[in-house]
């Protein structure tokens, strides 16, 4: 470890290499030859090639920080990887309805309880991707939904099918979908996750779902870290009175267990309010309570850098006080907001599913994953249609994806840092 | 750094948790009913001995085990002496039973009194099982004068409360002095007691064991309203008797003022009115004695464990003479939510129940039901429909939309544009029939098919056709039809969340099928409270309801009277018009006039006349359709049925609804468990 360390100091790009192949994370086996000589030489022989050292070295001291982070975050696999999922789900909120296969809202009376339909992709060893149909009905004594496979029917699936109108980002209407039933016959559906007791599509309700949950997460911590630099950059950089008054402020609002805060608060909210009015209350109540950590932290940079010299010497050469704030103070600790943001994130969402989970947050006909939860929340749903438990799974990953991220991001935050 | 870890962790400990509880979730339902085979029954009988009787020869009635030996340790008079001189004798559904078991039920807690109650159903009269009559219970019979305003009710000689006090027509009397005329108890007397000019009606004692109830005018009623009084709603104006012995003891009229202050203070109530109430019902007090086939054994239903205990003293036997009931306690558990009882019920840790469980659960109980060791009976409800609309005649919050709840064409093309072949699909697994609230084919109120199902065929086409010609012809972008000042047209349906019936999810159809004509609504979800107080107000435009009152549309608070209440958001200003004499609110017009007329004509009219009131009452009620039906005769309110497999003579087939106190007339005393 402590070799490690040592050759970092030297070389600390030694991985990847300076010249940065960019976001790729490629590293030096990139493609690049004298790229890839030059690691050689960097691993093989640091004391002996002096004048390379020298070169990187320089690229090293003048990288710009964002550049540093890059570089210390690329060495943390699972991170990367959580970064990729992180944007997939991003994705997916950002156009829950391309991912979709059916209308979310949409009910079939005749098909409730759909189980989970399998994707098939290769037909008879070509690629021709299909899902078997299902038939069922009712059955006469227990009067509940039975499906079974119908290997007759293969209902094929093809991408960027063409399947109900839906508005990307609430500006261009279209109807091209990532899967759809092929559009030959226009027989048959797809269910990827099943359908509900009013048997809407599953899988498409997670997609709408997503964006709920995810937004919410975001909007809430986007208005937390507001709050939270505000006032721990007030409260640091003045000091005094004001100081005092908000860190007991803050922690008043942290020796409150926040569950029953919230839940108190949700319950608050007058029933008569529209869905979108609650969504944005929730938002709102969860980000209240949620800035008080940040500002902390925020305030703590700000008593720290306040008596360093670059501020001293910005001071001293007549800079304004927002100025110093926001060109020299403010983005030496960019990357720190960053990474607690986004292990709030996580917390943002777990948050906005319980209460939702507990009916105390969006209600139907909203969706949310929390709304999903909720709906699965029974002894018919656990018994009879356990697929309909699955949102959780994606509360899970996308949870622990953002932590992950979030903890990488924090440890590539300070790159001096050992 | 090492605190920045320790949090991480802490994240994926929360993730690891959230996952764990999911996962505990799902495995719930199929661990549940396992440890539930190995149980041995747990309802099995506490006495194996069979029920020949004791031989004591010269005794004309048999009684529990439990019981003999107490009369054996002369801690109990014989049964003979316990008995009245004229017990009940009831008729058993299937066999002759055996004593012993404990029936076990599950409750949600102290809200949940009428649980008690539709077990006991403790009333001088009662309704029959299938609801077609009115049957002797406490009293064995019963007699009016010719223009029924007299009747005479005829008490049963030698018959004793479950503390072995004699119950005669001073119990009666003592309710109607000490608790309907006293101003503190009954601030205002109940319907059913009054004359037409609001004055109490007459109770006077004839003899020990007789009394006569005498009314100003007709009362044909009577014997349907008397048939409810017994305790319900935890109410004291619900009573029509109470122990005289015990209740004079918390009665300003028969104690000391200071004396009955210390009590009061040391029970924790500031009024001698609130001790009162509580002591008056068994289920609230624990120690009031009890007519009731089980009496509280000092549990209440505030308490976690409620158990009510064979009554020594209960008046009715088997056709065989065995003295009844046959269990020997029923027990209810409390559980803090409906989904852990259902849950409770799949695992056959409930021998009888139909409150709470819910309809969309049958498909889990049929499935388990030979692991849990149960059956399940559907009782259908008694009529009506389980999910209605009822369009409020009286909405004067907007204008414009009250005025269209009130266009009797908009309501038709409304109620065609729903599909209650999807309701039934997906709300009622399937079951019952589309129809408009109107009583049940095998009922005498039955107005004839033509009204029953009155507009209720799904037509799309018709509807928005008459939609066009009530002149909501012009449409936004959306499709949506406007109202005449160019506003979208938007109706608020208000729904309670409930866990017997999926309102909401109906609801949520029903807004879909409207949209497919161009009528935007959209659905609100309240809380039980709020929702019920904007119905009074008259706050709520369309609410989702049930319409269960159809068997009995001239007693209690029918919903086809505007001035039941709590009733459905049907014409709330117009009841306050009758309450201030027309000094507030909105003058009924004719047609629901007419329906008032109807229901006070058949009050004081015959069986015959009541019968062709009633059918008038719901071919107006259907062809108005002021509320609008979907789907009806399906088991959803208590009717789906959970019994343990050992426990006889619940029958297959019961009348169901609240005036009828289900299961309470099903005659719970007379089930067994087969040894």
């Amino acid at each position: 470890m402590s070799v490690d360390r040592d050759s970092k100091t030297v070389a600390p790009w030694s991985d990847d290499g300076p010249q940065g192949d960019g976001p790729q994370g490629d590293g030096p086996q990139g493609g690049d030859p004298q790229g890839g000589d030059r690691q050689l030489a960097v691993d093989d022989e640091v004391a002996g090639a002096p004048a390379l050292v020298a070169e990187e070295a320089e690229a090293f001291y003048v990288a710009p920080n964002w550049k540093l982070v890059w570089w210390r975050f690329k060495k943390h696999r699972l991170a990367l990887v959580s970064g990729v999922v992180v944007i997939m789900v991003a994705t997916v909120a950002l156009f829950p309805g391309f991912f979709s296969t059916q209308d979310p809202n949409e009910t079939d009376a005749v098909k409730s309880f759909i189980p989970v339909q399998r994707l098939h992709f290769f037909d008879e060893g070509r690629l021709r991707p299909f899902v078997y149909g299902v038939e069922g009905g009712r059955n006469a004594e227990t009067l509940r939904m039975e499906w079974q496979i119908d290997p007759t029917k293969k209902i094929p699936v093809e991408f960027l099918a063409e399947g109900y109108e839906y508005e990307i980002l609430g500006i261009v209407s279209t109807n091209v979908h990532l899967l759809g039933v092929a559009s030959s016959d226009g027989e048959g559906e797809i269910y990827l996750l099943g359908t509900d007791r009013l048997g809407r599509d599953q899988w498409s309700r997670l997609m709408h779902g997503t964006q709920v949950s995810l937004s919410i997460g975001l909007v809430a911590v986007s208005l937390s870290i507001f709050l939270g630099i505000l006032l721990g950059g007030i409260s640091g950089y003045f000091g005094g009175t004001v100081d005092l008054v908000i860190q007991r402020l803050i922690e008043v609002l942290q020796s409150l267990p926040p569950i029953p805060i919230w839940m108190a608060l949700t319950a608050a909210l007058p029933r008569t309010w529209s869905v979108e009015q609650v969504y944005f209350a929730i938002t709102i109540i969860l980000s209240l309570i949620g800035w008080t950590t940040l500002a902390r932290e925020v305030r703590g940079r700000f008593l720290a850098l306040r008596e360093e010299d670059f501020v001293v010497a910005a001071k001293l050469s007549g800079c304004s006080q927002p100025r110093i704030i926001f060109r020299h103070m403010l983005p030496t600790f960019t990357s720190h907001i960053i990474a607690a943001s986004t292990l709030a994130i996580p917390v943002m969402i777990i948050n906005e599913t319980f209460l939702s989970f507990l009916g105390l947050g969006l209600r139907p006909p909203a969706i949310s994953w929390g709304v999903l939860l909720q709906e699965a929340q029974n002894l018919q749903s656990i018994a009879l249609a356990p697929w309909l438990l699955l949102p959780g799974l994606a509360v899970i990953f996308t949870v622990l994806a953002l932590n992950i991220l979030g903890d990488g991001l924090r440890d590539a935050a300070d790159p001096y840092s050992q | 750094m090492l605190s920045s870890r320790k949090r991480s962790l802490l994240g994926v400990l929360l993730v690891g948790m959230l996952a764990l509880l999911l996962v505990l979730s799902a495995c719930a339902p199929a661990a549940t009913p396992a440890p539930a085979e190995e149980e041995p029954a747990p309802a099995e009988p506490a006495e194996p001995e069979p029920a020949e009787p004791e031989p004591v020869p010269e005794s004309k009635y048999n009684e529990a085990p439990m019981l003999a030996e107490m009369v054996a340790a002369g801690e109990l008079p014989p049964v003979d002496e316990r008995l009245p001189e004229e017990p009940l004798v009831e008729e058993v559904v299937d066999d002759i039973g055996q004593y012993g078991g404990t029936l076990r039920r599950g409750f949600v807690g102290p809200s949940d009194h009428n649980n008690y109650t539709r077990v006991t159903y403790d009333a001088l009269v009662r309704h029959a099982p299938d609801g077609s009559q009115v049957i002797p219970h406490i009293a064995k019979g019963w007699e009016s004068n010719d223009d029924f305003t007299a009747w005479k009710v005829f008490l049963r000689e030698g018959m004793k409360w479950s503390d072995g006090e004699p119950f005669t027509a001073d119990d009666i009397l003592f309710w109607y002095e000490h608790i309907l005329l006293n101003e503190d108890l009954t601030p205002t007397i109940q319907v059913w007691m009054q004359n037409a000019d609001g004055s109490a009606a007459k109770v006077e004692k004839l003899d020990d064991y007789t009394v006569q109830w005498t009314f100003a005018q007709p009362n044909t009623a009577f014997l349907l309203d008397l048939a409810n009084k017994d305790g319900a709603d935890k109410s004291i104006n619900n009573l029509a008797f109470a122990p005289a012995h015990y209740m004079q003891q918390f009665h300003p009229a028969f104690v000391d003022e200071a004396e009955l202050q210390a009590k009061v203070k040391e029970a924790g109530y500031e009024t001698w009115v609130e001790l009162f109430a509580v002591e008056a019902l068994p289920h609230l007090s624990g120690k009031r004695p009890s007519t009731a086939a089980w009496a509280p054994d000092g549990t209440t239903v505030a308490d976690e464990v409620f158990v009510i205990k064979r009554n020594p003293y209960y008046f009715a036997v088997d056709p065989e003479g065995n003295q009844l009931p046959y269990v020997d306690e029923v027990r209810f558990t409390f559980y803090a939510d409906k989904e852990t009882l259902n849950l409770a019920a799949v695992g056959g840790e409930i021998d009888m129940q139909g409150r709470h469980i819910a309809m969309g659960n049958y498909p889990v109980f049929v499935e388990n039901a030979d692991k849990g060791g149960y059956r399940v009976i559907a009782w259908p409800t008694f009529g009506g429909s389980d999910a209605v609309l009822m369009f409020n005649q009286t909405y004067v919050n907007d204008p414009a939309i009250g005025e269209m709840l009130q266009n009797k064409d908009f309501r038709i093309a409304l109620s065609h544009a729903i599909d209650r072949e999807a309701i039934k699909e997906l709300a009622f697994l399937g079951i019952g029939e589309a129809r408009q609230g109107v009583p049940a084919p095998f009922h005498p109120y039955y107005p004839g098919d033509e009204w029953a199902f009155k507009y209720t065929e799904f037509d799309p086409e018709m509807a928005n056709k008459i939609l066009d010609d009530v002149g909501l012809t012009e449409r936004d972008d959306e499709g949506f039809r406007l109202r005449p000042d160019g506003e979208r047209l938007d109706l608020e349906i208000s729904v309670v969340p409930t866990q017997f019936a999926a309102w909401p999810d109906i609801g949520q159809l029903i807004v879909e099928n409207w949209a497919d004509v161009g009528v935007r609504a959209h659905l609100e979800l309240r809380e039980r409270t709020l929702h019920f107080a904007m119905r009074d107000t008259s706050d709520l435009q369309i609410e989702i309801w049930n319409e269960d009152t159809t068997g009995f549309p001239f007693s209690g608070q029918p919903k086809f009277d505007p001035r039941s209440q709590p009733g459905l958001v049907f014409a709330p200003l117009m009841r306050q018009w009758i309450n201030t004499d027309g000094a507030e609110g909105i003058e009924p017009t004719p047609e629901i006039q007419r329906l008032m007329d109807i229901i006070d004509e058949a009050k004081v009219s015959g069986r015959d006349r009541q019968v062709e009131l009633a059918q008038e009452l719901f071919r107006i009620w259907a062809d108005n359709i002021w509320q609008i039906g979907t789907v009806g005769l399906t088991p959803m309110v208590q009717g789906v049925v959970v019994v343990n497999e050992d426990l006889h003579n619940v029958p297959e087939v019961a009348g169901n609804d609240w005036p009828l106190r289900t299961p309470g007339n099903t005659r719970p005393e007379q089930y067994f468990y087969a040894q």
